[in-house]
């Protein structure tokens, strides 16, 4: 029965008869319930095992001794008493509670039956629960165990912890399957995932772990447990789950570990508690400390292999970083595991010492673990357990002495080498990798670097005499054989000398003959080979191994990885790497996986290479190409297996790819330089170049010196013999060329040798089968042959060749080789094929990429000029010198122009369309060319010279030589060169070509003719007349047929011809005026804001700040009208404004960029676009003219109208800049020399003082009555943005003028100019005055306040009496506020700007000087401070209202003008511009301008809100309102105006407008007249224009004032200034807004309608109206804020 | 680069559409632009007629041959005259296979080897072959020319 039971829990199996039946019952029960849980039966086996040997010592304990119950007593037989004792079942009570306990086991084990079944009906259910629960019963059931104080320790306990275990073992893999099922919960994948094969109860502890680590981890380390378990299945398990959980709680761990290991430390207790198995001897039973031999004669190597694990993982922990004595005890047990009988076991205990772990551990764990091995020291423990034997084991004792691990090490390793088993040496050989690995770390972090030479016992105890002795002793029986290795090396002691020796032993393995154990070996060595020493021995090894055709493909790979990832942890050995991996590709190159290979290349990093310089490498590498190309070839020959080549071809590309990307060119280098060697294999070498070709593309990439001259070897070439291969090698050439022409320089002409570089290269290149065989050998090139190459693009490659090198800087100390490339290059100029001749020809200009220098250009430019085609004495034609003497003479020097005129011209006349382009291109790169080098100086002298000047005298043959040079398909061009034979300069042929140019734009395809047109633009000289250019643009541009991206290219070309020349600006604009004007529809926006970003920032900065700043308002104001436009305009014209903005933009460009000299002609040809007369539908008359505009249809009208007022916009903005006219830079202060003058000199001192801004007034005049509405209010704003910025007497000028503009008066005047647009413009003239009253009332406030200050001026002179400080602060203020007014019209630098006349500067000084105002008021300028955009928007209602007047300043002012010397006579401000613009009116230049504004002045938003939009509306009130008065905004400039004037007595010019000026002045009244009679009939002339102000938006409100303002209109200036004069608390006021009344006491108002304010109280007005509103109200309250106080 | 290379029928049909370079997004405009610019111009134009027309840096050449129109664009070192080079290859090599200038029927019978030809005139971008022999040669997978 004993030996039934022993075996049966040996075995776990249950040969019990008695209870068979049972157990089959139930397991055919269970199984049929649940036939997949076959693991369930093994469990409930174990249940029943256990149970029943409960039952069994229940059974012993109550019948007596008979009944040894257990397999450790059968053999180890004890008192059956003192066995129950020690097992702690003493009596019935603990019986009864282990009996319970287990009962609840098993109640708890059906229960989780129960629910595994249900889990199994229901899929989906909650695991989590079911492992909670299981966990919990688990818990439960050892708790009770183990805690129960009466089973402390006793078989029973030991079966229920058995027991457990196996539930704990089985569990999982039962409930896993179900949880697989579903897994569809995360946790339990990752779960899974680590729980599957044998380890199922992994997972298990896992869980607990997480559940109840500390009261686990001390269950389970606890002693008894494991004692009790008594089974090296569990104590391995045990122990392997104890290490795995140590690395992830090594603290826990360690210190569960540390808790029991206190009676003898824990070094002695876990060999014991390892040892305390039923196998062992007896004394290890009772908690023996531990003896070492037990801990290596223990049976089971996995358990030990966990225990070296686990020691690892403590000893290693930072977690224990504070206990040092539990890490170097964890240590000792590790390093006795390296003694340790068992392989498996000391090779894991040298893989944890050297830091492997489970590869994924850092660099420096493997470097401190190579530190380890070779430092540190076995100490053994003197152990306890020993201490027993220690008489009879006194040479044991020895063995216990310090010992080198190193030692050790090599010395096992060595024995394990020596073995015959394979798996020990593929093991031991696999060891020998990880130290090789260890090591590579510790050399990669320099732990090593000095150290290999130091004796290993340099850092033991100088144990070393008992070295031998004591290694025979620890080397297990089956490793002795090696101890005589061992003592062979005995005498090297150094690390250096035992790894030495070692792999003496390792290499002798290679002899192995399992090519398993041989890769490992190789691998070994590959990892152990040190970056310093010699790896001939290693490549022999592998060259030698290779040969041997057992090799499996996979491990030839595997090496090769391996290789790899020594490479990466070792980049210095890129070298000896990349030789073994030649090996491997010479050798095996069928066998390898590209894919591995080209993995090995790409970790070569660049800067690697350049390290290396090794040439070695390098052609190692080519080895392994050539060789791969040798295997397509083979593959190839062999065609049967087909199948392979694509693959293999799909290799060599990848690889070369791959070399691409490492930059291992010199490969492909390689592969060039093997490839001829088996030139016999047609479809090798086709394939090849196929193969070769990303092997080509990559060798520009290369540092190319060597791989230059292999490519370019003849015999290569020759052999190829392959115009594709040829035409690559030449493009590649070409593009090395660029990277490093002297080597490729130097590669072409070291074959050159025989004779030259020149006769060579046609030599190579027609050494092709095609040619005939006189070529084939090496002869000296004859030009016929590489005229004669059939493939055209192998030219084009070899012009760029010779270009570059020709050109090459690097080859400046060679002028020999550059002169025989440019000779070659210039003979391509006579290629039959265009294409070779075109790109010879640019490269004679220089042109390479688009990238070129100007300086480039422009040398190219000269050397097309100056150079001359000596054609060589070609050796090659000797012997068909007789023959062809004719032909010798085609050999004179040519001028390269000539040539080259003479081919575009044949060129020109072809019918080819491509032809055609491309020569048109060639001219405009010409023209480039040309313009390049205009703009370096370098042609300005020479183009009339003759082209033969340079040349030798050779003229005289020329046509002769031309005839013969021109091949047969140019050959019609001959008798064009003929013609033009007799001008031979340069501009003569220039003119030439561009005569036959221009006759091309009859090309019926626009592509050709927009390309010749680009030519023409970019030969268009800037010193010549463009009226040509012109007249065939404007008539091209009328063909329908354009596109409009030609268009725009061809915009594009303007915008690089300006850059080019910004000379040219003019005349570019004027091309770009006919652009806009002919194709308004057509222009991309996006092209034309192109040109505008020609103008560089510093440009920008070398204007001065107003410059900019304005230009930068210029912007943002245009942007804001071109919104408007948008707004007002109609659906289809989105495109309009961004074109108009561009068009500014351009101008704008060309404006700036022209310099100062240039800003006159710019702003000249801005406003041509003034001068066109508007778009009469219909009026096809002038359709090829110029100056005729081709608008048609409704949008391209709209898009000129915008462009016009786009232009009057730019030249309101920018006319001051151009004609450097400023108000405050003006020298002559106004009103002192100007007065002097009678009108007509004044004129003619405008007009003489600044012809540029005279002219620009007048166009923008003719504008302001002439255009559509949009553009005669611009045109208004743009003169009154210039009569603010301007001086005198360009402000009075526009101040009468906008007189007379505002009133009307000018009708019939303008009726005759014939310039009606088709809109009616009312009788009452040009309907702005609602828009410019406000800025006529600016001009006439500045005026005033002049001549106010005047009379200041004078009053204190005559009274000789200082400025009070009073005064000086009223005038400071006066003058403030006229520049925030005016500010709001323009910008004007404030600091700068005085709107009270230079005479004002000094007193304003000496206030600011007194009060400490800075003067540099740029920060609170209100275009500074708020910004373009809030001046713009912001200030905009403010600027809608009239600005008041100062009354004291009106009343002083009127007052005093009497008293003014100067003024007595003269009228003031209204009399002076009358008096100037009279003669203006007169002598006015030709109105052929049209000027255009678009900023917006301050009634802006007004007009385009109210004016604008309603048009007709406006046009209804004008007919309606003749002779009637303004509305209201004007009626509050009449009133000041009047009142001011009728303060003077002039009452006459009082009631008569200031629009009555303008009439006046303008024809009728001479300019004597002004002053003498200014009472006039201005009235009535005045009434019966009518007043234009009427045109101004029509809002019900004004229609309504008419009336009362109509009729009481002299009377009631007299009346309102006497009541000013009476009341001087009296206010008026100006409705802002419409106000509806909310209650009884409050007023509506209408915007504009005018007030007069009582009193103020809390924000509100009471006012009175001079008419009942709607309401019927006169007075009421109103808002504050919405009336403007006047 | 050889951007692309399109044939189409006398209506605008796509026959072959091969794209080098061209991003996807892309190809569809080029092919609009290629087809709406055969239908402005190659009405009435002469079998093998070259014309031409180039988009910023790149170059279109394209013909008519029988009942097919031939689109080859180029940019870089494929300029119009390199193009004119690459579409006289094709052309000459269609009719070659077809014998005639093909009509769109004729094309599509010898669709196949047309498409193998092309792909030894074009490859990747650049053109390849341009002798007529060599193609004929290679697309029966032999040598392009016989060695001595």
């Amino acid at each position: 029965m004993s030996g039934r039971l022993t075996s049966a829990r040996g075995a776990t199996r249950v040969p019990w008869g008695a209870s068979g039946s049972l157990e089959l019952n139930i397991q055919v029960r269970l199984c049929a319930v649940l036939p997949h849980f076959v693991r369930i039966r093994f469990w409930l086996h174990c249940c029943w095992v256990h149970l029943i040997h409960t039952a069994a010592a229940f059974e012993s304990f109550s019948s007596g001794p008979s009944l040894p119950c257990f397999g450790r007593q059968s053999k180890y037989p004890v008192n059956r008493k003192a066995y129950w004792v020690r097992v702690g079942v003493m009596d019935l009570e603990s019986f009864l509670v282990s009996l319970m306990s287990l009962l609840l086991l098993v109640w708890s084990s059906i229960v989780m039956l129960v629910h595994i079944e249900w889990v199994f009906s229901r899929s989906g259910m909650d695991f989590i629960t079911i492992d909670l629960y299981w966990c919990v019963s688990v818990l439960v059931v050892s708790i009770v165990f183990f805690s129960s104080p009466s089973t402390a320790g006793g078989d029973t306990v030991g079966c229920m912890a058995v027991l457990s275990g196996h539930i704990v073992e089985f569990m999982p893999s039962i409930v896993y399957p179900y949880l697989k099922t579903f897994a569809c919960v995360m946790e339990l994948q990752c779960f899974l995932s680590e729980c599957d094969g044998d380890k199922s109860c992994k997972p298990v502890f896992r869980c607990l772990h997480y559940a109840s680590c500390a009261a686990f981890s001390f269950q389970l380390t606890s002693l008894s447990f494991w004692v009790s378990f008594a089974d090296p299945v569990a104590v391995r398990h045990a122990l392997e789950i104890l290490s795995e959980l140590a690395t992830r709680d090594p603290y826990a761990v360690a210190m569960a570990l540390g808790r029991l290991a206190e009676p003898g430390g824990i070094l002695p207790n876990l060999p014991c508690i390892l040892a305390s198995f039923p196998f062992y001897p007896p004394h290890s039973m009772f908690y023996e400390a531990g003896a070492l031999q037990d801990v290596l004669h223990l049976h089971d190597v996995l358990a030990r292999v966990s225990l070296a694990r686990l020691c690892y993982t403590i000893s290693r922990a930072r977690a224990l970083d504070e206990r040092p004595d539990i890490r170097s005890q964890f240590n000792s047990v590790l390093y006795q595991l390296l003694l340790d009988p068992s392989e498996r076991v000391c090779f894991e205990a040298i893989f944890c010492v050297l830091g492997k772990s489970d590869n994924t551990e850092r660099t420096e764990e493997r470097a401190a673990g190579w530190y380890r091995l070779t430092r540190e020291i076995l100490k053994l423990p003197e152990a306890p357990s020993v201490s027993s034997r220690e008489a009879s084991k006194d040479k044991t004792q020895k063995t216990r002495r310090p010992q080198p691990l190193i030692k050790l090490v090599m010395r096992r390793l060595e024995s394990s080498f020596r073995s015959f088993s394979r798996p020990v040496l593929h093991a031991a050989a696999r060891v020998v990798q990880e130290m090789g690995k260890s090591r590579a770390a510790a050399f990669a972090l320099g732990l090593q670097d000095i150290d290999e030479g130091a004796h290993v016992n340099t850092f033991a105890d100088a144990v070393d005499s008992h070295d031998s002795d004591a290694n025979e002793n620890l080397q297990p029986e089956s490793t002795r054989k090696a101890s005589s290795v061992s003592n062979v090396t005995g005498g090297k002691e150094t690390i250096a000398g035992l790894l030495a020796s070692l792999m003496e032993v390792v290499r002798t393995t290679v002899a192995c003959e399992c090519v398993y154990v041989r890769a490992m070996v190789i691998k070994a060595l590959i990892w152990m080979q040190s970056p310093h020493e010699s790896f001939d021995e290693l490549e022999s090894i592998i060259a030698s191994e290779l040969s041997d055709p057992a090799w499996p493909a996979t491990l030839l790979n595997d090496i090769l990885l391996t290789l790899h990832a020594r490479f990466k942890a070792t980049p210095d050995m890129a070298v000896t790497l990349l030789e073994i991996a030649r090996v491997f590709a010479t050798k095996v190159p069928g066998k390898i996986d590209a894919d591995v290979l080209q993995l090995l290349w790409k970790v070569l990093p660049l800067s690697e290479f350049h390290r290396l310089n090794t040439y070695n490498s390098l052609s190692m590498i080519q080895n392994t190409v050539v060789d791969n190309i040798r295997i397509l070839d083979v593959g190839i020959a062999g065609s049967s297996n087909s199948d392979l080549v694509p693959a293999h071809t799909m290799a060599i590309n990848k690889f070369s790819e791959s070399v691409i990307r490492s930059n291992l060119q010199y490969a492909a280098l390689s592969a060039l330089r093997r490839l001829p060697l088996d030139p016999g294999n047609p479809a090798f070498l086709h394939r090849a170049v196929q193969g070769c070709k990303p092997v080509f593309r990559c060798l520009h990439y290369a540092s190319c010196a060597a791989f230059s001259f292999q490519l370019t070897s003849l015999s290569f070439w020759v052999s190829f013999a392959d115009p594709v291969a040829v035409r690559h090698a030449l493009e590649i050439l070409s593009e090395l060329a660029t990277r490093d022409p002297y080597a490729v320089a130097m590669a072409l002409g070291r074959l050159a040798e025989p004779g030259g570089i020149l006769p060579n290269l046609p030599c190579i290149l027609a050494s092709f089968p095609f040619y005939p065989p006189h070529s084939m050998f090496y002869e000296a090139g004859a030009l016929q042959d590489v005229l004669h190459l059939h493939d055209v693009l192998a030219r084009v490659s070899l012009a760029r060749l010779c270009y570059t090198i020709s050109r090459a800087r690097a080859l400046d100390e060679r002028p020999d080789i550059r002169s025989q490339f440019n000779s070659v290059l210039y003979q391509l100029l006579l290629d039959p094929s265009e294409r070779v001749c075109f790109e010879a020809i640019f490269c004679v200009l220089g042109k390479s990429d688009n990238t070129e220098r100007t300086e480039e250009r422009a040398a190219g430019w000269y050397r097309l000029t100056r150079e001359i085609l000596k054609l060589p004495e070609a050796p090659s034609v000797s012997s068909r010198e007789a023959s062809k003497d004719k032909t010798q003479k085609t050999r004179r020097p040519q001028p390269l122009i000539k040539l080259v005129m003479r081919r575009l011209e044949s060129s020109f006349r072809s019918f080819s369309r491509p032809v055609l382009h491309a020569a048109a291109r060639v001219v405009q790169e010409m023209g480039k060319s040309r313009a390049a080098a205009f703009a370096l100086g370098l042609q300005d002298i020479d183009e009339g010279a003759h082209v033969n000047t340079f040349a030798d005298a050779v003229d005289s043959h020329d046509s002769d030589a031309n005839e013969n040079l021109q091949p047969e398909s140019t050959r019609k061009a001959s008798s064009v060169s003929n013609v033009t034979g007799g001008k031979e300069t340069i501009a003569g042929l220039l003119a030439s070509l561009m005569e036959v140019v221009r006759t091309t734009v009859a090309c019926e395809c626009v592509y050709v003719r927009a390309m010749v047109i680009k030519a023409l633009i970019w030969m268009q000289s800037p010193h010549e007349s463009f009226d040509e250019l012109e007249s065939i643009i404007a008539s091209e541009l009328s063909d329908p047929a354009w596109p409009a991206t030609l268009l725009n290219d061809i915009l594009l070309t303007l915008h690089a011809r300006f850059k080019a020349t910004p000379d040219m600006a003019v005349t570019l604009l004027e091309i770009a005026r006919v652009f806009a004007t002919k194709v308004p529809g057509k222009i991309d926006a996006d092209v034309l804001q192109l040109l505008w970003k020609v103008l560089p920032l510093s440009e920008f900065h070398r204007l001065n700040t107003y410059n900019s700043l304005s230009m930068i308002q210029n912007t943002v104001v245009d942007n804001i009208r071109i919104l408007d436009v948008g707004i007002a305009g109609s659906s289809n014209s989105d495109l309009v404004p961004a074109h108009t903005m561009a068009i500014n933009k351009f101008s704008e460009t060309c404006l700036v960029g022209a310099g100062p000299d240039g800003k006159h002609t710019a702003l000249e040809a801005v406003t041509i676009v003034l001068d066109l007369p508007p778009p009469q539908p219909g009026s096809m008359s002038g359709l090829t003219s110029v100056d005729s505009v081709s608008a048609s249809d409704p949008k391209s009208a709209l898009a000129l109208q915008r462009l016009v007022q786009a232009a009057v916009w730019f030249l309101g903005e920018n006319a001051n800049y151009a004609a450097s006219e400023y108000a405050w830079e003006s020298a002559t202060p106004p009103g002192t020399a100007l007065m002097m003058l009678d009108a007509d000199k004044m004129v003619a001192a405008a007009s003489s003082r600044n012809p540029t801004l005279a002219g620009a007034l007048t166009r923008l005049q003719r504008c302001a009555f002439s255009g559509s509405w949009e553009i005669r209010i611009t045109a208004a704003q743009a003169l009154t943005t210039i009569a603010i910025r301007s001086g005198e007497p360009f402000r009075l000028q526009i101040y009468e003028f906008l007189h007379t503009l505002a009133h009307g008066g000018l009708q019939s005047q303008l009726s005759e100019m014939h310039l009606s647009n088709g809109e009616d413009q009312g009788a009452s003239g040009t309907g702005l005055g609602v828009l410019m009253s406000p800025m006529i009332k600016v001009l006439d406030e500045m005026y005033r306040a002049q001549d106010d200050l005047i009379k200041e001026i004078r009053n204190h002179d005559n009274a000789k009496k200082e400025w009070a400080d009073e005064e000086l602060k009223k005038l400071y203020e006066t003058h403030e506020r006229l520049l925030d007014l005016v500010s709001l019209f323009c910008f004007v630098p404030r600091a700068k700007y005085l709107p009270l006349g230079p005479i004002s500067a000094k007193l304003l000084d000496i206030y600011r000087t007194r009060h400490n105002i800075s003067t540099s008021t740029g920060l609170s300028d209100p275009a500074v401070a708020t910004g373009i955009s809030d001046l713009v928007y912001e200030f905009k209602p403010v600027a809608a209202e009239p600005d008041a007047l100062d009354d004291d300043l009106v009343n002083a002012w009127a007052a005093n003008l009497g008293d003014d010397d100067l003024l007595g006579n003269n009228a003031p401000a209204m009399s002076r511009v009358n008096e100037f613009l009279a003669g203006v009116g007169a002598d006015a230049p030709e109105v052929d301008d049209e000027n255009i504004i678009s900023r917006p002045s301050v009634s802006y938003d007004d007009m385009w809100a109210k004016t604008l939009l309603e048009p007709s509306e406006q046009e209804e009130d004008d007919a309606r309102s003749s002779g009637t008065s303004s509305p209201e905004s004007t009626g509050s400039v009449e009133s000041s105006i009047s009142s001011h004037f009728g303060g003077v007595s002039y009452p006459s010019l009082f009631s008569s407008r200031p629009t009555s000026y303008g009439a006046s002045q303008t024809s009728e009244r001479p300019a004597a007249s002004r002053f003498s009679n200014p009472s006039v009939g201005g009235t009535s002339m005045y009434e019966g224009r009518g007043s234009p102000i009427r045109e101004e938006p029509s809002s019900y409100s004004y229609e309504s004032f008419e009336n009362p303002l109509a009729a009481n209109e002299s009377q009631s200036f007299g009346a309102q200034k006497e009541e000013r004069v009476s009341s001087g608390n009296q206010k008026y006021g100006t409705a802002l807004y419409d106000f509806t009344a909310g209650g009884d006491d409050e007023l509506n108002l209408t915007a504009g309608e005018e007030v007069e304010i009582e009193e103020e109280m809390d924000g509100w007005f009471y006012v009175k109206k001079k008419r009942p509103g709607r309401d019927g109200k006169m007075a009421g309250l109103v808002p504050v804020l919405y009336v403007n106080q006047s | 680069m050889l951007l692309a290379l399109l044939i189409s029928n006398s209506v605008g049909n796509i026959l072959v559409e091969r794209y080098q370079g061209v991003p996807t997004e892309e190809r569809l405009h080029w092919r609009s632009f290629l087809v709406k610019l055969g239908a402005d111009n190659l009405k009435g134009a002469k079998n093998e007629e070259l014309l031409v027309a180039s988009h910023k840096s790149v170059y279109i050449v394209y013909t008519v041959l029988g009942d097919v129109s031939v689109y080859v664009v180029g940019k870089d070192e494929y300029d119009e005259l390199a193009l004119a080079e690459v579409i006289f290859v094709i052309t000459s090599t269609i009719k070659d296979v077809c014998g005639k200038p093909p009509s769109e029927r004729l094309f599509l019978d010898k669709y196949g080897k047309i498409c193998l030809c092309l792909d030894e005139v074009v490859w990747t971008g650049i053109l390849e072959n341009t002798d007529k022999e060599r193609i004929k040669r290679l697309i029966r997978l032999k040598p392009p020319t016989e060695f001595n």
